[in-house]
């Protein structure tokens, strides 16, 4: 089938086996508005920049050529719109989980040794490390306490409000976290992966 | 140098050093952190601790942004669409996220605007014959543009602009119908966008502008054509 629109023929050629750059950067040209509407608020040089590379790397790590995966110009805008809600979700999550951090650290006294430590890039962030952490858990109470801790981030009251049935008071999820958190600092093979404050 | 005991362990009990980490300590044991260094010192590590696990868990098991983008888009299959859907249910963060896209994942947009952008986006650029000087305080300004063959002239001054499209070569009765937008290119949170019809003449005027860099979007039949660039003082 033959598609004639003038724009659907820029991507075309800029993901090309031998690509048009300058097509690319009329692409970049012409849509950098577009995308930038998308994105909303979250819309920055580096955000909209992020959107193309997606879009860029999607056809780069594709096995199938660019006419196959993207047939009609509607196919590419829908794939561009896709990543430009994934940036704008991701960059969204970035800045409440650095709110929650910096909540969570303000009367910390040795913040920034925690700020640089507490990084999801981290390799303590890697699938291991989590899974030492899990396996870590003894209990329901221990493992409910927290997955409401550190998945949802609610506090001991709350987590007290919505499993009465394991908790009958605050000062119970206290104890167990504090338990918890104790026993995992203590623990060898974790040691190395806690801010190192000595 | 750390304190290596507690100065009176029988002052508080386990869970208190959370609890004050929560700011949910009773009197006592706010006053015994602040007068005792090991037990400030515990309260130190273990909110290092705490921290650190949000910072790696905090909604390790809500879906990938990708994912949700794709859930909003209707774009993922059938079992993968039921599992974000039960865990949207569950989860405010990730319900909230979908709710700030949804607008935007509608097929067709569902703003005025942002249908306004996307077909901005995809309208043939309309190019000047000769460089268009910036106007000189006070003066009107006019432009000459053409995009295939659809020609434009554009006239601004005092705030209205005014307008005429034509095609090449066109017979002198033609007709023309179709719609002129004025589109901001410093803001694109615009609460009204200037609007104007195109009369059978191929005349459009759009009025009460406010100063500032436009983009002009003409809907001529099924043709998009933009002029970029458009000033109003």
């Amino acid at each position: 089938m033959c598609e004639p629109d003038p724009c659907y023929e820029l991507f075309r050629r800029a993901f090309a086996p031998c690509p048009d750059d300058d097509a690319w950067q009329f692409i970049l040209n012409q849509y950098w508005g577009l995308v930038s509407f998308w994105l909303g608020q979250h819309a920055s040089e580096d955000t909209i920049q992020e959107v193309f590379l997606r879009l860029w790397k999607a056809q780069q790590g594709a096995t199938s050529p660019f006419a196959t995966r993207f047939p009609t110009l509607r196919a590419v805008m829908g794939y561009l719109k896709r990543c430009a809600i994934a940036v704008r979700i991701e960059t969204w999550r970035e800045e409440e989980r650095r709110r929650l951090l910096w909540e969570r650290l303000r009367d910390a006294t040795r913040l920034e040794l925690v700020l640089a430590h507490a990084r999801p890039d981290q390799a303590h962030a890697s699938f291991d490390y989590k899974q030492l952490i899990l396996a870590r858990l003894k209990d329901e109470a221990e493992r409910v306490v927290f997955e409401l801790t550190y998945y949802y981030d609610l506090t001991p009251a709350e987590i007290q409000a919505e499993r009465p049935d394991l908790f009958p008071d605050v000062r119970t999820v206290h104890r167990i976290k504090e338990n918890l958190l104790k026993r995992l600092r203590r623990d060898r093979e974790l040691c190395e992966w806690w801010p190192n404050d000595r | 140098m750390a304190e290596t005991r507690c100065i009176n362990p029988g002052e508080i009990e386990e869970g208190d050093l959370i609890a004050y980490l929560h700011g949910d300590a009773a009197p006592h044991v706010v006053e015994h952190v602040a007068r005792c260094a090991f037990c400030a010192e515990q309260v130190e590590r273990l909110r290092m601790v705490d921290a650190q696990l949000l910072a790696v868990f905090y909604r390790d098991t809500c879906p990938t942004a990708e994912t949700l983008a794709d859930f909003a888009l209707n774009r993922l299959p059938a079992a993968g669409r039921l599992r974000v859907a039960v865990h949207v249910r569950h989860c405010q963060a990730c319900s909230e996220e979908l709710a700030a896209v949804r607008g935007l994942a509608d097929e067709e947009p569902s703003s005025l605007l942002a249908r306004l952008q996307e077909a901005l986006a995809l309208a043939l650029v309309a190019r000047p014959f000769a460089p268009v000087a910036a106007p000189a305080r006070g003066q009107g300004w006019q432009g000459r543009f053409e995009a295939n063959d659809l020609i434009v002239t554009l006239s601004i001054q005092a705030g209205r602009l005014t307008g005429r499209v034509r095609r090449r070569d066109a017979l002198p009765d033609a007709t023309y119908s179709g719609e002129a937008w004025l589109l901001s290119e410093t803001t694109a949170a615009e609460k009204t966008v200037p609007y104007g019809k195109i009369d059978e003449r191929g005349r459009f005027q759009l009025t009460t502008l406010a100063a500032g860099s436009y983009a002009l979007l003409l809907q001529i039949g099924d043709q998009n054509v933009k002029i970029e660039g458009v000033q109003v003082e």
